[in-house]
């Protein structure tokens, strides 16, 4: 039975203090240290309150390398092997790039273990869709090189900041910058966006 | 300014906030994610019964033991197991020369009785293989009923006890499984 057919809510662990969906991704914490250690003392509030806050990073790492329909899934396996490996991390602060490492090593496994499949012509594709304008130009960052399209994804889809994007990734600011630009660059060329 | 936006939101840019709309359907968004109940207890389960299994095998290991010991135990006594200088030989005066020079000796085990036709070398042949095969092929006689020893009444506490352990076992993990 996959892990995401699985009932509960991780909201289970958040407890009473909440922190908006809009906010978690803009809130510059910086108690992971003090946050794994409550989790490995056997605190669940705590591992509710980091998936808060890294819940979009890890999601926003997996969307950009996998459909939509796939990413929740493969989030919610990020987190529950986050929570089964974490006495494995070695430095606390570093929960961040240890998150989104497991997030792409999943995504990795993910595309190991599914069948090839036929994509869906356009007639049955653009049938409708709602979401017709929002899947052309996820499709164009998809065809961008990773490190562009994962900074894009997490700046245009979960809404974080070039500086929240350094802090949660572990890139260097200079790094997130560069990678915004070229590839928003590359995305307005494939758009045909003119500035 | 457009560089600011692009970067940490400040200023506006429509292009870019164009986008972020058409591509917030795709957002995070917290309620769709589930997590099992309790990760938590996985876990703890998890835990729970490896050291379950480790207590089976080790109760398993035990009773094992105690089992080959008691079983082992009246075997192995000095009474049952014959020395080796209690192997069937011949009488020290009956030389294969005396057997030769009695064709008429009864032979008991395993030999047929030699008829007079027969030479020496078929003698030496009937010694030897008398000789050979007899401690293999001699039969025990039954043992006599007999009290059982203080080793034998020990063995049997610890087996009853080992038992008793392992049934305890089982229906602890027969209560701790689901289903069940």
């Amino acid at each position: 039975m996959p892990e995401s057919g699985m009932t509960g809510n991780i909201l289970l662990f958040a407890g009473s203090e909440s922190v908006g969906t809009t906010t978690a991704a803009s809130e510059v914490v910086k108690p992971e240290t003090a946050l794994v250690e409550r989790i490995t003392a056997g605190d669940e509030r705590a591992f509710g309150e980091l998936y808060k806050i890294y819940a979009p990073m890890v999601h926003g790492i997996i969307l950009a390398r996998v459909p939509h329909e796939e990413a929740d899934d493969i989030a919610q396996e990020v987190f529950l092997a986050a929570y089964r490996n974490l006495k494995t991390l070695r430095e606390a602060a570093a929960i961040g790039p240890w998150l989104g490492s497991i997030a792409r090593n999943r995504v990795v496994e993910f595309y190991r273990r599914s069948r090839p499949t036929e994509e869906l012509t356009d007639h049955f594709s653009r049938s409708d869709s709602p979401r017709t304008e929002a899947n052309e130009i996820m499709a164009a960052i998809h065809s961008l090189p990773i490190a562009y399209a994962e900074t894009l994804v997490l700046r245009l889809v979960e809404g974080m900041t070039g500086p929240e994007i350094a802090e949660q990734t572990g890139l260097t600011p200079e790094s997130v910058r560069v990678n915004l630009h070229r590839g928003m660059k590359l995305l307005r060329q494939k758009l045909g966006i003119t500035e | 300014m457009k560089e600011d936006y692009l970067w940490d939101k400040t200023g506006t840019d429509p292009a870019i906030e164009k986008l972020e709309n058409a591509l917030s359907a795709f957002r995070f968004d917290e309620s769709s994610l589930q997590i099992p109940v309790s990760a938590s207890a996985q876990v703890e389960g998890r835990r729970y019964f490896k050291f379950l299994s480790f207590g089976f095998a080790a109760a398993a290991c035990a009773c094992v033991a105690i089992i080959s010991w008691a079983l082992w135990a009246p075997i192995a006594g000095p009474d049952t197991v014959p020395a080796p200088e209690q192997a069937f030989t011949l009488p020290a005066e009956e030389t294969l020369d005396s057997v030769e020079n009695k064709p008429n000796m009864p032979v008991t085990v395993g030999v047929k009785a030699p008829s007079p036709s027969r030479t020496a070398g078929h003698y030496k042949k009937a010694v030897k293989k008398a000789v050979r095969p007899v401690t293999a092929k001699v039969k025990k006689p039954a043992p006599a009923a007999q009290p059982f020893t203080k080793e034998e009444i020990y063995a049997y506490n610890q087996l009853m006890l080992a038992l008793s352990i392992t049934s305890d076992k089982l229906n602890l993990v027969k209560e701790k499984i689901p289903g069940e």
